[in-house]
């Protein structure tokens, strides 16, 4: 557990008024509100010590308590226990401005072992006793190969010691969200309950790449075949097809695959397209028949030039 | 719309201790939609998330009703452009291989 300088936090210098306090604390806030910086985990985090910081310097007991100890917080304890005839006990002063949602879960070690656990605010509004109300959104995360999306899928997720099952349709994109309704956490005074939020990571284990729904992907071509002409064997995503090839290929050359693609989300039974690019391979450590052949095409080919 | 799948605007104001003053000023930027049923006004239960959000917004960071629009509809757009960027990296990483 490490010291914070919450003078630091705020940026503001140590002999800071309590207005200039709020002011830095008001500031950094509306930069760092978890409201407007959706899905950032790092503002998510200052905003924490922000309003961590500003819990303590706040409140002018509490300002005390650190200033007097700061880095010597370890011993606190034992400060106190010495100096017992001041009787000074922390109290629930301090402003907090800012709802965000959080919880006094939210705040230090370093924190809880000053000042014990957060000083019991209520950060979500008043609780009316009758009043019902929607409970928490809840948010998961879902690691799934790109494989495993290419069909609609069932899949079984554990939240808050539930088995939750979801259909999970083909095509879903890399970090798309999902709403699962009323699988959040429990109404107030019989409310509905919140929702679920599920966002998806696609991690691509195949050798294609994707782009939306069209793939794209990159088949060896041989010389011969590239030059001559003729038939290949080119694996797509559900099985194996035969394409012809132009005599004359260049490398690079790039060919659609109608429909070959990835599925189009929640539009069944469509597909993107797949991109085949060759590369032609040039044949290395020849025999000397074959470099002598291919000499003999370099030299008929120098005299069509001439 | 079902009425059980509604709140009341008193409802929702006494939690949240708003005026219900701001939930018409919300309806009137466009930024939610008011229902009213038997003379009662009501509130999507399914919305409610967003509207705290614009609450919390309103409370948090002192904005004016016009203000949260312009800041949602920034919001939006962020979200357009995050999408957007992820695309053009899928692209670029395909044509870096």
């Amino acid at each position: 557990m490490d010291f914070i300088d919450y003078y630091r936090v705020l940026e503001i210098e140590n002999s800071a008024k309590p207005e200039d306090i709020k002011k830095a604390y008001r500031k950094l806030a509306r930069k760092y509100h978890p409201d407007l910086n959706p899905n950032d985990k790092e503002a998510e985090l200052k905003f924490k010590q922000i309003n961590e910081a500003n819990e303590v310097l706040s409140d002018p007991e509490k300002r005390k308590k650190y200033d007097q100890y700061g880095k010597d917080w370890k011993h606190a304890e034992a400060f106190e226990k010495a100096g017992r005839s001041s009787g000074t006990r922390p109290s629930g002063g301090g402003q907090r401005a800012y709802s965000g949602r959080f919880s006094e879960e939210d705040f230090s070690d370093f924190f809880s072992s000053m000042f014990g656990g957060g000083s019991h605010r209520d950060f979500g509004g008043q609780r009316g006793s009758e009043v019902r109300y929607k409970g928490h959104d809840f948010k998961a995360e879902l690691q799934l190969p790109l494989s495993a999306i290419y069909t609609t899928q069932k899949h079984t997720l554990t939240i808050e010691g539930k088995n939750i099952r979801i259909n999970v349709p083909a095509g879903i994109e890399d970090g798309q969200t999902i709403k699962i309704k009323g699988y959040g956490g429990e109404g107030i005074n019989g409310g509905p309950k919140g929702d679920l939020f599920i966002t998806f990571v696609i991690q691509n284990d195949t050798r294609f790449q994707r782009e939306g729904s069209d793939l794209h992907v990159q088949e060896k071509l041989d010389l011969y075949t590239a030059v001559l002409g003729g038939e290949i064997q080119v694996e797509t995503f559900d099985g194996k097809v035969r394409l012809k090839v132009q005599a004359g290929t260049q490398n690079d050359t790039k060919v659609r695959l109608k429909g070959k693609g990835f599925p189009v989300y929640k539009k069944e039974g469509q597909f993107g397209d797949l991109y085949v690019t060759y590369k032609v391979t040039i044949p290395q450590q020849l025999s000397d028949k074959e470099k002598e052949l291919f000499t003999e095409l370099a030299k008929l080919r120098s005299h069509e030039k001439n | 719309m079902k009425k059980t799948e509604m709140i009341t605007i008193q409802t929702f104001c006494t939690y949240h201790g708003v005026e219900d003053s701001l939930i018409y000023r919300l309806e009137e930027v466009g930024l939610i939609n008011v229902y009213e049923i038997e003379e009662q006004k009501y509130l999507e239960e399914d919305k409610l998330s967003e509207l705290e959000r614009l609450v919390r917004i309103y409370k948090d960071l002192g904005l004016s009703p016009e203000g949260i629009d312009v800041v949602v509809q920034l919001l939006e757009k962020i979200d357009r452009l995050q999408q957007e960027n992820n695309y053009l990296l899928q692209k670029i990483r395909r044509l870096d291989q």
